[in-house]
């Protein structure tokens, strides 16, 4: 039998600790009572519900359960990276998502950068209620609109052909169906976007646009000059923490206004697995593209994280 | 000191009493759950209430002096008005099965719509209280839904081991033979042999085809495990409609070959007949479907033997698919010609359906499409209302090049209605089912359901105006099938044959309902009657069926995705001319590649062991 010999400086100091210890949950508990509650929640509907992940790795049939469907180990991921249009579908997610986290910041910058200068208020409020509006609609609906309008004979169609331009099936072309996702997208988005934006061009004092007018600074010289340095942390760490999308290049979107012709621009991890594993019920295969992107945008939000903090001192714990 | 104490006391007080307070909201948020305990107990000691009901109506059935119509009558739920001046007389069958000695309560799913107008409440349905009049059945509804919900429901079902005593149709395959493989699902084979009524549920499906068939799906290894439930027939086969006004106009003839539609589609369109504005006329109206229920291509496909997803019959005895024939890609030539001439839709592709019926059928935008029989009405009613001087027509399918007439023949059997395994009552709900059928499938019958929840009375005349009539409720099993689906997948032409039938009897002497029926102005019901004999008469000789009528196999459940993503995108570029037609060759060197071969090898597998 081994005994452990303990030093008796050590054995105070753990001691003394553990007393430290009993002394501060005596004096904090209620603290640590009032969290539980909420950690509950969290154990039982966040984490809890992520054991049903075992399924990536099974040939599920829910007669069976979590516990009963045969383990088959990595065929999932072996077969989903196998497939012919792996590369293709990821190529056309990570193409979509990065012009569309593109798109919306610039765009929403230079939104954010145009209403700055307006010095009429009620304009400045009605030009932005304007342009986050759209946000708040689904694309069931949005893709509805823009289906009817894109179509050879919608609105779009029928003005190119009074400008004596040939119709243009935007949404069944190769070349047109990425240009239309991101534009229309953008205009979805934008204004929400800019609204962190302005809430950041507004706390720059206004003092210094004040002196620099005074020095001589032109309009354009002053939003290079002030604004955008002024916001520059907000910038980086805006597009930082959207790294973390980057493998979401927004389902709903595209399966409203997707068609099999454009499936080699068009087709993304998301509808595939869409298709595959709610139409075709394969509910492990599903899930092993589910887990891989979350891994996957696990490590890029961690790199997004560390960029913040070095960059833009940012911080969340 | 005295009040600093104080202070630092009262602020661990109230520490100490919200989080007390926060563990008692805990507390008492979890506490429901031992509350409602006895609310299930009451619930429980509500169900020996029903002995006695039951009781009493299997007393009720001893005395044999009360016959089926007495007994409906006495619980209000007797079907037809027999009383009513202009009424008719719904004939019951007789109730052949042992009274109920014990309260049998049954367990059900239903699936519903959006949109249905349908009650969920027990006392309003009289499928419910009937069963319970006459075979002691007492049903209740496990979970209804539709859509994409319903799939889930089942799974979560399946998933929880809380599965209806008796389901209903199953919204994919791989969802039944989940229930097979967890071994779920009572074997009913020796009830059926025993109990299934000879007349109307054996002999329609032991008739159909080469008698197997209706049952390939709910059979396995020999054992039965569902009442096979099928879609009616020529529910898809095509006719093509066509604008007899345009017709007229331009001095042409009704379309008879495929070269023929080619010139009619772009003479319309030249003519540029339709509602819309100047040059948006369409010249077939075509969707992006290559198998489906309106302006898909089928139709055209199947001139040249192929229709798309199905398996085909070989001289060899075995099965090929029909994506990777010859055939296919001589039909892919002729659309690809269409498409470059005009004929089709330059955006077809990105059309669903749905649109090309409800907006460009309906919108009098195009003069020809294929649909099925019932294309007499939809979308035809609502083009006349759109322009009144829209008239149409239909002919049987136009020939291709090989003079061969083919169709769709898609009349198939799903695994229709399934048991709970360990449910004790199988015999008991076949039998009410045997009488359901045989009231609801035999037209000289006469059952029209029940006055106010499926008709109204005007008067002297019967109305059917959706607006007035009460709820419809949920009814379960065979007879209550949603979409058209029967027993007998004749029943609804049969019917329409009884009613054609009605002509003879003089006006004077009609009763409401066949008023009813025969007043048609527009002429569309009685087109749709005619159009449906028309296919289903045409149907032995043009119908090329699906013979793989069964679950996925185990690499079509993995290779489904990809090899449709591969066709579709193969196909459609070929007829749009983004590819040349050798991708076609491309395509079926692809398609075997890529688990095609599996797929051809598991599927004559199958076809051997059901034909063994």
């Amino acid at each position: 039998m081994l005994v452990q010999r303990t030093h008796p400086v050590q054995r105070s100091q753990s001691a003394q600790s553990w007393r430290r210890m009993r002394a501060y949950l005596a004096r904090n508990w209620p603290l640590y009572a009032m969290c539980l509650p909420a950690l509950v929640l969290l154990a039982l509907f966040s984490y809890y519900p992520m054991y049903g992940v075992v399924i990536a790795f099974q040939s599920y049939n829910p007669a069976f359960g979590f516990t009963g469907s045969p383990w088959i180990g990595l065929t999932n991921f072996k077969f989903i990276f196998n497939l012919p249009d792996f590369l293709q579908i990821t190529q056309n997610t990570l193409i979509i998502a990065i012009a569309k986290i593109v798109s919306v910041q610039v765009g929403a910058l230079v939104l954010a950068l145009l209403l700055n200068e307006v010095r009429h208020l009620g304009f400045r409020r009605v030009i932005q209620t304007l342009t986050y509006l759209p946000y708040f609609l689904s694309w069931v609906v949005l893709g509805g609109v823009l289906l009817d309008m894109l179509s050879t004979t919608g609105i779009v169609n029928l003005t190119l052909q009074k400008m004596g331009i040939q119709p243009i099936i935007f949404l069944g072309s190769n070349d047109w169906f990425r240009p239309v996702l991101i534009v229309s997208n953008m205009w979805q988005q934008v204004g929400w976007s800019a609204i962190i934006y302005l809430a950041a061009l507004l706390s720059i004092s206004p003092e210094l646009y004040e002196a620099a007018a005074i020095d001589g600074a032109s309009h354009l010289q002053r939003v290079f000059h002030i604004s955008l340095p002024g916001i520059a942390s907000t910038i980086i760490l805006l597009a930082a923490l959207s790294l973390g999308g980057v493998l979401n290049a927004g389902f709903e979107q595209i399966l409203n206004l997707y068609n099999p012709v454009v499936y080699s621009t068009g087709d993304i991890l998301d509808t595939w697995v869409y298709r595959a594993g709610l139409l075709s019920g394969q509910l492990s295969l599903a899930a092993a593209v589910g887990l891989a992107k979350s891994v996957v945008s696990m490590l890029l939000i961690i790199v997004a994280w560390t960029t913040a903090r070095r960059y833009a001192g940012y911080r969340i714990f | 000191m005295c009040v600093q104490a104080k202070k630092h006391v009262s602020r661990r007080q109230i520490l100490k009493f919200t989080a007390s307070l926060a563990i008692g909201t805990g507390l008492t948020a979890c506490m429901p759950a031992q509350v409602t305990q006895p609310t299930v107990a009451s619930n429980a000691t509500e169900v020996p209430v029903a002995p006695t009901e039951a009781g009493a109506a299997a007393t009720a059935a001893v005395m044999p002096a009360a016959t089926v119509e007495e007994r409906l009558k006495k619980i209000g739920w007797l079907p037809g008005s027999p009383d009513h001046a202009k009424g008719w007389k719904t004939i019951l069958p007789e109730v052949t099965s042992a009274p109920a000695t014990e309260p049998m309560v049954v367990w059900a799913n239903k699936r519903v719509e959006l949109g249905d107008k349908i009650s969920d409440d027990p006392k309003d349905s009289p499928m419910v209280q009937i069963s319970k009049e006459l075979f002691g059945l007492d049903f209740q509804t496990k979970f209804s839904g539709g859509g994409d919900d319903w799939t889930t429901k089942w799974t979560l079902a399946i998933a929880s081991g809380d599965l209806p005593d008796f389901m209903e149709d199953f919204p994919t395959p791989v969802i039944f033979k989940q229930c097979l493989d967890g071994n779920l699902l009572e074997d009913i084979t020796d009830v059926w042999e025993a109990s299934a009524d000879p007349t109307w549920m054996k002999k329609p499906l032991d008739t159909y085809l080469d008698g197997k068939a209706a049952y390939v799906y709910a059979r396995q290894n020999g054992r039965l495990y569902g009442m096979p439930c099928g879609n009616r027939a020529a529910n898809n086969g095509k006719l093509l409609w066509a604008r007899q006004d345009w017709l007229d106009k331009l001095n042409l003839k009704m379309p008879t070959t495929l070269d023929e539609v080619k010139s009619v589609a772009l003479a319309f369109q030249e003519a540029g007949l339709g509602q819309g504005a100047a040059g948006t006329t369409l010249g077939l109206n075509l969707c992006s479907s290559f198998r489906g229920w309106f302006a898909s291509m089928d139709g055209i496909t199947a001139q040249f033997g192929v229709i798309s997803g199905f398996w085909l019959a070989q001289d060899d005895g075995t099965l090929a698919f029909a994506d990777i024939m010859l055939g296919m890609k001589d039909a892919l030539t002729l659309l690809r010609d269409w498409y470059a001439a005009g004929v089709i839709p330059k955006d077809y592709y990105t059309v669903p359906d749905a649109d090309a019926m409800n907006k460009r059928a309906a919108g009098n935008l195009a003069g020809l499409h294929y649909a099925p029989a019932w294309g007499a009405r939809w979308p035809v009613e609502d083009s006349m209302t759109n322009d009144p001087n829209a008239k149409w027509t239909w002919a049987q399918v136009p020939v291709g090049p090989s003079g061969k007439r083919g169709n769709l023949g898609e009349f198939t059997y799903g695994p229709g209605y399934a048991f709970k395994k360990g449910f004790k009552y199988v015999k008991q709900v076949m039998e009410s089912m045997n009488w359901w059928v045989s009231l609801k499938e035999d037209p000289t019958k006469r059952y029209y359901g029940f006055e106010n929840y499926d008709y109204i009375w005007d008067g002297d005349k019967v109305s059917l105006d959706s607006t007035k009539l009460k709820n419809k409720a949920l009814g379960y099993g065979l007879a209550f099938s949603r979409g058209g689906a029967y027993v007998d997948i004749y029943a609804d032409a049969k019917s329409y044959d009884y009613i054609e039938s009605w002509k003879s009897i003089p006006e004077d002497q009609r009763d409401a309902w066949q008023v009813l029926q025969l007043d048609d102005p527009l002429g569309t019901q009685t087109n749709m009657r005619k159009s449906y004999s028309n296919i289903i008469q045409n149907d032995k000789n043009d119908g090329i069926f699906n013979k793989f009528l069964s679950a996925p196999t185990t690499s079509m459940v993995s290779f489904q995705t990809t090899l449709d993503k591969m066709r579709d995108e193969t196909f459609h570029a070929i007829i749009t001319g983004q590819k040349e037609l050798d991708a076609f060759d491309q395509f079926v060197t692809d398609w075997k590649k890529t688990g095609g071969d599996q797929i051809t090898t598991e599927v004559n597998e199958w076809y051997k062991s059901i034909n063994a």
